[in-house]
């Protein structure tokens, strides 16, 4: 029996997270939640992580970008797939997510299949 | 600054459109649960008009940072012929598909523009979306030819044409022409008018003819790649 795999999402729209967490949930994984960039930081200290889904634009004093580099710093963090689901897909931000570390940069609204395809292609994991 | 009201409006409306459209693709895939055929029916007009919501703020958004100068073009020497040929691919299956015919006359062959291949091609793309979508039988030409220090490039169709009182006023923002096919999707009112904007700010210019009945051409220039290319 496979563990199973955990994801992170962050988003401080509440909806957004919802949208994810089902979806995630729906294809076998177990997903935790963060409002912000420091609670996604703070998980980070206490869960093994596979997937973080980011959002970038979140009120607070860590916002994505910085959480990403964050997590980047971090040896055990090195390889973990970062994709960012930004409402500001302007390509400036496309650069300094990726600068950052990010693996992937996604606009919203998301593309369904666009997500699962990232998904699959960066943890060889996307469910069905 | 505007730059960041036109960037919040976005990020404002994305966000809400985000849950729409997601919840209502996740319900429409879902085949745990099937849907009854009306549900299925209410469900995907959510979903499309969430669709139409997005693709306006994206024109909107467009419109306004090329109104505002805020479009930095990059310029570069773009082969036209390869150009439209990629352009009408994505095209190609409902024009074979309605038995329209596709002609590509570009002379001479290695006729290149200095453009910003990107908006180039945004050019291209709304200009055939909208013969493709009007026209059902006949053809569809692209040309291209050297005028002194540009280009000129010419999109036909034999579509239904257009109405004299309407010719006037179709690069206006939302004019929606009077004479609209049965069941036709709706477009965003803003392709025209983003369309003439980008080929200004290149230093062309573009103008339209037509006859009801006979078909349809929009006909633009831009201007030409030094052969220094420069």
């Amino acid at each position: 029996v496979k563990a199973l795999r955990t994801a992170l999402v962050v988003d401080d729209d509440a909806d957004s997270r919802r949208l994810l967490v089902r979806l995630l949930e729906a294809r076998g994984w177990r997903v935790l939640e963060a409002g912000d960039g420091q609670a996604a930081l703070d998980y980070a200290n206490l869960a093994r992580l596979d997937l973080v889904l980011l959002d970038l634009r979140m009120p607070g004093p860590v916002d994505g970008l910085e959480a990403a580099a964050l997590l980047r710093q971090r040896p055990e963090f090195g390889c973990l797939p970062i994709i960012v689901v930004t409402a500001s897909p302007q390509e400036a931000n496309r650069n300094r997510a990726l600068v950052a570390g990010c693996s992937a940069f996604l606009s919203k609204p998301v593309d369904l299949r666009q997500l699962w395809h990232e998904i699959e292609r960066l943890t060889g994991e996307g469910g069905r | 600054m505007k730059s960041d009201f036109l960037a919040d409006m976005s990020h404002e409306i994305r966000t809400p459109l985000n849950a729409i459209l997601g919840f209502s693709e996740m319900l429409l895939a879902e085949g745990a649960d099937p849907l009854t055929p009306r549900q299925r029916e209410d469900l995907t007009t959510i979903f499309h008009k969430g669709q139409h919501l997005l693709a306006l703020v994206n024109d909107l958004l467009d419109l306004a940072r090329i109104e505002a100068g805020q479009v930095a073009l990059q310029r570069q020497t773009v082969p036209v012929r390869e150009l439209l040929i990629r352009t009408l691919d994505a095209f190609t299956p409902r024009l074979n598909e309605r038995g329209v015919a596709v002609r590509v006359a570009v002379e001479p062959s290695a006729l290149a523009v200095s453009a910003d291949p990107r908006r180039f091609e945004q050019i291209v793309i709304n200009l055939v979306g909208n013969a493709v979508k009007h026209t059902r039988t006949g053809s569809l030409t692209l040309r291209a030819q050297p005028e002194e220090n540009f280009v000129r490039l010419a999109v036909e169709d034999t579509g239904p044409g257009i109405h004299p009182d309407d010719l006037p006023h179709i690069f206006n923002k939302f004019y929606q022409a009077r004479r609209q096919a049965e069941g036709m999707a709706r477009g965003t009112g803003l392709g025209l008018a983003i369309t003439r904007q980008l080929v200004e700010l290149h230093g062309g210019r573009i103008r339209v003819e037509s006859e009801l009945g006979r078909g349809s051409r929009f006909e633009f220039t831009l201007p030409a790649a030094r052969e220094d290319g420069l």
